[in-house]
């Protein structure tokens, strides 16, 4: 299968002078829709941060696509849980989603009809075509979700890494949103998620990584859960 | 008899200092709505006043140094404008202060320097004069300045207005994306220390944010695309900048307060009719979940 697959060696990752994670060894395949699980303060958002290159690897190793992070700019999209963004800015859906394109188009370059493509294609992953449109503070917490993960999946990114997008979104809407995700990787991407729900890691991930500071269990999701791992 | 009523209301536009203080504010006003816009977005309403307040001490020196003039004025508040600017954001990085807190701390200590400075080495008039301004006393000089500061503004936000709209909305994105924020950071606040020192003769320092912000909350209130939102600012803010102008001659009223009170008006009439966003809005936004309710109430009912 093509796209980047995850490699953590012997990874160590500190927070205020502390290690925050400690030795995590773990490999995934391209493809894969992977958990992090594990109670609050074990270091999931930490490893997020690390993948997405903005914190430090004190020891170890992280590859994806057997390159080192942080990956060039465009390659990786990640959205923080508390990203603090006023969603009441007065912005329509596809503008929002097309500054995804920035990475590629940078700041003066006219959109090609490659880019108009790359959003259409982000829109309809995320199933937001019809809202393409509408302001962003109009739309729910869990459409405005969406827009993000589409602003991320417009750059061209082959990596997604999210920090509890299900936050604050009903059942439904929640399974909604990890399908889309399982599509995105099914299609030869990597999509690394933390996530609480045990029932929707075992529904809709393929791999599981839990962690508290140290690595509790890793691997495919029926074998880690079997093992007693689980958020 | 109506000859001489259209002769009266047509008298202002005989002077050429009239035409001047208008153009002025019509400028500024222009430039006001759009960087007001970037303030409101960017959630530097107030920090941008503590900002303006900072200024007084550099335009004291300056004017100790240099003199009066609009090159002293420039100079003085750049100066000011940097090096509160840089104070706080080396104190808010090395001690336990947020940014928010520094600038409000240090521009507050500033302002107060300011003040005594000025009552040594100025009459107290020069120090009305900035605090309030005088447009009809505005020079040439001023008036390039802030024809110069206009041009600067548009083109600035027209050349960034990619970047801007991103960093705005989501500075962290922007990081991931490859590009700084400290670059837009820094050109917003040159532009928001040019304008203020632009408003300076023409309003003074305590009123200038009026000129910025609100056209701004205008735009806000019935806008909902940034595009949009400046485009109504910079429109707004120039027609009612000029009409208040034209309000404090025929009123014999402070120039500088009936621009920011007709742009107030234009506020509190967008506030209270905006059909999305004003109270009207959240009244009928309110009315109709109420009927919903009991819609559904009587639906239920055996």
């Amino acid at each position: 299968m093509n796209g980047p697959d995850l490699r953590l060696e012997g990874v160590t990752i500190l927070r205020g002078g502390r290690p925050a994670v400690e030795g995590l060894e773990a490999h995934f395949p391209p493809a894969s829709l992977i958990a992090l699980a594990g109670p609050n303060g074990g270091g999931k958002t930490t490893l997020l941060s690390a993948l997405a290159g903005i914190l430090p690897v004190a020891a170890g190793r992280i590859t994806m696509g057997g390159q080192p992070v942080p990956l060039a700019a465009g390659r990786v999209g990640y959205l923080p849980q508390r990203h603090g963004l006023d969603l009441d800015f007065p912005v329509p859906v596809g503008s929002v989603v097309a500054q995804g394109r920035l990475v590629r188009r940078g700041l003066w370059a006219g959109f090609t009809p490659e880019d108009q493509e790359a959003v259409a294609a982000a829109l309809g992953a995320m199933g937001l075509e019809s809202l393409r449109n509408r302001p962003l503070a109009r739309l729910s917490g869990g459409q405005q979700q969406r827009v993000l993960i589409a602003r991320a999946l417009a750059t061209g990114a082959e990596v997604l890494l999210l920090d509890e997008p299900l936050a604050g979104l009903d059942e439904a809407t929640a399974a909604d949103l990890l399908a889309r995700l399982r599509r995105w990787a099914d299609a030869g991407h990597l999509v690394v998620v933390a996530l609480h729900d045990r029932r929707a890691i075992t529904a809709w991930c393929s791999h599981v990584l839990h962690l508290n500071r140290l690595q509790v269990a890793c691997g495919p999701v029926a074998a880690a859960m079997a093992g007693g791992a689980h958020g | 008899m109506d000859d001489t009523l259209a002769r009266g209301w047509s008298a202002p536009f005989d002077y050429h200092f009239v035409w001047r203080g208008l153009l002025m504010a019509v400028l500024l006003g222009v430039a006001g709505g759009l960087v007001g816009c970037v303030l409101l977005l960017r959630r530097m309403v107030l920090m941008a006043d503590s900002f303006g307040h900072s200024l007084l001490p550099g335009v004291a020196l300056a004017y100790l140094v240099m003199g009066h003039g609009t090159p002293a004025l420039l100079a003085g508040a750049l100066v000011a404008g940097l090096l509160t600017s840089l104070m706080s954001a080396v104190v808010s990085r090395l001690t336990r202060l947020k940014e928010e807190a520094a600038f409000g701390s240090l521009f507050v200590l500033c302002f107060a320097g300011g003040v005594a400075l000025m009552s040594r080495i100025a009459a107290p008039v020069d120090l009305l004069h900035l605090l309030f301004g005088n447009i009809l006393g505005v020079t040439g000089a001023d008036l390039w300045l802030v024809w110069s500061t206009t041009a600067i503004t548009v083109l600035t936000l027209c050349l960034g207005y990619r970047a801007l709209v991103v960093d705005l909305f989501d500075p962290a994105f922007l990081a991931l994306s490859g590009y700084s924020s400290r670059w837009t950071h820094g050109v917003i606040l040159a532009v928001v220390v040019l304008n203020l020192v632009a408003a300076l003769q023409a309003v003074g320092m305590v009123l200038a944010l009026g000129l910025f912000i609100l056209p701004a909350v205008i735009a806000y209130l019935w806008c909902d695309r940034v595009g949009t939102m400046l485009i109504t600012a910079a429109g707004c803010g120039g027609l009612l900048a000029g009409l208040g102008l034209l309000v404090s001659y025929y009123a014999d009223l402070p120039s500088g307060a009936c621009m920011v009170g007709v742009l107030g008006m234009g506020f509190i009439v967008s506030l209270v009719t905006s059909p999305r966003h004003g109270l009207w809005g959240a009244w009928q936004t309110s009315a109709l979940r109420a009927r919903a309710m009991d819609g559904r109430e009587s639906a239920g009912r055996p």
